[in-house]
């Protein structure tokens, strides 16, 4: 029914109606809209977003034609998502063990214990990065759960699996704890986890090794070397991920004491860079002297091999000698240099678990060629480089990582906490 | 007049109806492939893939190719190279689901309801005998060729139709759902076996190179001839244990 717009409205019926009609007259002053300010944060958030659905288009492939659009097949079955999640591994569990080590075991930098809940909330985002490629990289990721309700002992994956579980319970409620826990006797469980993460972390990172170690079929990874080979670049990679944290993220740079601790853990960084080199050089000349073709073609493939720039560049150009030199050469390296050199190591580091899981299996093409000629398909192929698919399902993880920091940071506001008592803290 | 000789097919089938009287762990089959015999016809693959409806990139039974000496003193060698069905399968312990296991007879088998798909056991068997379903059919991107005998829907239909691996309807409708996202291998195609057909592999074998049968039973033909002083096994120094065996 139309409304004659002339027609007089109806006289008011109670008190509140004539109270709400003068409200509506008066005019309610709005308060002037603050100008948008594009901030650094809104950048992150773009970035990490726009990276996130840039790798959806990876992980919508990966969720509808399985794992076809991959480069995997039966003779090299493992690529570049398990390269990744055994270097988030290294990262992960090497920055929390050097940290606990540091903290709480040694006490030596008790002002690192700052950076416990920017370190606990990388670790978690590395956690998550790492469980997502590793969970699209099985063909059926929907029966994860197999492994935690029929697990079968005798594999070290189930060791694996499990050993990452429980840290992943462990690193959670250290993390809670350390962000909302005020009561002492919860502070205390917080320092018990930290003190059981370290024998969890190594034996995770030593499971790690031996699940490759313990395969006779692919004889360059066979032996006992890995286990302990990956426990020393998880230490080496850990410190450099705890340093880029302190000198990136904590707050108060004017600091005798931080200044003393950045020099001390870049000291530290060269210590363990040495050691792995030494560890990896004597490896690697102990593969190559016999010769053995299964095991020697392995390394001279990752040495001298299409993909030769790997190891050279990247690992021992960029990720060693450059930091080597800017931790070496300066009399009293600044912060700055320090985390720089931390930063190139870390981020370089992914060619060496890339330069143990590819290449070993590459060798059946050389070792035995035969088979791979004898019948032709599209998995059986001995060659391998990651397909836009993978790196796009990798980017995914990784800015799904960066997001679950971003939110812990910025949102939960999870930042190095300026404590005073930080001595008090680690008793 | 002396009797003639038994084909040795006939012989192995009786072999088989002897075994399969007997409770499935007093038996232990055992495969012997004679390498004088083998011509490289790759019949045995062919047989293998048809009556499992292996799809592309899943193999079980390749024939290796070698050439041996230099001209004028050359020869060709032909391997067929099923799954070794070891005694001490590398492959079993590393499955973190306990999805493949040695079964009673002591044939390595998958449980492809329970794999998830981790590929370890590809990597752990130092023979290389597994493979992995991504999901591939051989008709993907053929022409439909309407009012044909033979188009890409015939030839679908085939595809699809369901293998009897494990004694179950294993069917392809293009899902991801298993064998795909599996680690598949030769299982001495125990769903014939126990039906009283020999493998695939075996029967069809031209040039009768691939026997099969059981070694706990002394008249059987395999166990005569992995008596042999010239039967091997491959990479016996792994202590794998293969139960096929080779006559070189």
């Amino acid at each position: 029914m139309a409304t004659n717009k002339n027609t007089p409205k109806a006289a008011p019926e109670s008190n509140e109606e004539v109270k709400s009609q003068t409200e509506e007259k008066t005019p309610v002053p709005v308060a002037p809209r603050k100008p948008f300010k594009l901030t650094t944060n809104h950048i992150l958030w773009a970035v990490g977003i726009i990276a996130l659905l840039i790798g959806a288009f990876g992980l919508y492939e990966r969720l509808t034609e399985g794992l076809r659009p991959t480069a995997l097949g039966a003779y090299v079955p493992w690529g570049l998502w398990v390269a990744t999640y055994e270097y988030l591994v290294w990262l992960e569990i090497g920055s929390l063990i050097v940290f606990t080590l540091i903290v709480y075991v040694f006490k030596t930098h008790p002002v690192l214990h700052k950076m416990a809940l920017t370190l606990y909330l990388t670790a978690l985002a590395i956690l998550a990065m790492a469980l997502i490629l590793i969970g699209l990289d099985l063909g059926h990721p929907f029966r994860f759960w197999h492994v935690l309700v029929s697990p079968q002992w005798s594999s070290l994956l189930a060791w694996m699996i499990w050993a990452h579980m429980i840290y992943m319970v462990v690193l959670v409620s250290k993390l809670l704890i350390e962000a909302y826990a005020s009561a002492s006797s919860l502070k205390k469980i917080g320092v018990f986890l930290s003190y059981l993460s370290i024998p969890l972390g190594i034996a995770l990172v030593a499971i790690a090794g031996s699940v490759f170690g313990v395969v006779i079929g692919r004889p360059a990874w066979q032996g006992n070397g890995l286990p302990l080979y990956f426990l020393i670049s998880s230490l080496v990679v850990g410190t450099g991920l705890l340093t880029f944290l302190f000198v990136w993220f904590y707050p108060n740079k004017e600091e005798q004491e931080y200044l003393e601790t950045v020099r001390w853990m870049g000291k530290l960084l060269l210590g363990l860079l040495t050691i792995g080199l030494t560890a990896s050089a004597l490896g690697g000349m102990v593969l190559l002297y016999p010769g053995i073709p299964a095991q020697a073609e392995a390394l001279r493939l990752a040495l001298f091999g299409p993909f030769w720039w790997v190891y050279w560049v990247l690992h021992i150009g960029l990720g060693v000698i450059v930091p080597i030199f800017m931790l070496l050469v300066p009399r009293t390296p600044s912060a700055r240099q320090i985390g720089v050199a931390a930063g190139l190591l870390i981020f370089t580091f992914i060619a060496v678990p890339l330069n143990i899981v590819i290449p070993s299996q590459l060798v059946i093409g050389i070792v035995e060629a035969d088979l791979v000629d004898a019948f032709h398909g599209p998995t059986l192929m001995a060659n391998y480089f990651p397909t836009t698919s993978e790196w796009l399902i990798t980017l995914f993880a990784m800015a799904f990582g960066f997001l679950v920091f971003l939110f812990g940071f910025t949102v939960l506001r999870l930042r190095p906490h300026d404590d005073s008592t930080s001595k008090e803290a680690v008793k | 007049m002396a009797q003639e000789p038994k084909d040795v097919l006939v012989r192995m089938n009786e072999d088989l109806q002897r075994a399969l009287e007997k409770a499935p762990e007093d038996r232990r089959w055992v495969m012997v492939i004679d390498l004088r015999k083998c011509v490289g016809c790759h019949a045995c693959t062919i047989a293998c893939v048809a009556e499992n409806k292996l799809p592309p990139g899943v193999v079980y039974r390749p024939v290796l190719e070698k050439e041996l000496g230099t001209y004028p003193n050359v020869k060709r060698q032909f391997i067929p190279r099923p799954c070794m069905q070891c005694d001490n399968p590398p492959c079993v312990p590393v499955c973190p689901v306990n999805a493949t296991y040695s079964n009673a007879e002591g044939v390595v088998v998958v449980d492809y309801e329970q794999c998830i798909g981790c590929r370890y056991c590809l990597n752990a068997c130092p023979y290389s005998a597994r493979t992995t379903d991504f999901g591939y059919t051989y008709t993907e991107g053929l022409p439909v060729l309407d009012n044909a005998i033979v188009g890409r829907e015939v030839a679908d239909d085939y595809e699809r139709t369901a293998n009897y691996e494990y004694g179950k309807e294993w069917e392809r409708n293009g899902g991801l759902v298993s064998p795909v996202g599996n680690a598949r291998k030769c299982h001495f195609c125990l769903h014939r076996v126990h039906e009283g057909e020999l493998p695939a592999c075996t029967t069809t074998c031209i040039g009768r190179a691939t026997y099969y049968g059981d070694a706990n039973d002394p008249d059987s033909l395999v166990s005569e001839l992995i008596a042999q002083s010239n039967a091997i096994r491959l990479r016996e120094e792994l202590g794998t244990k293969p139960k096929v065996y080779y006559l070189v």
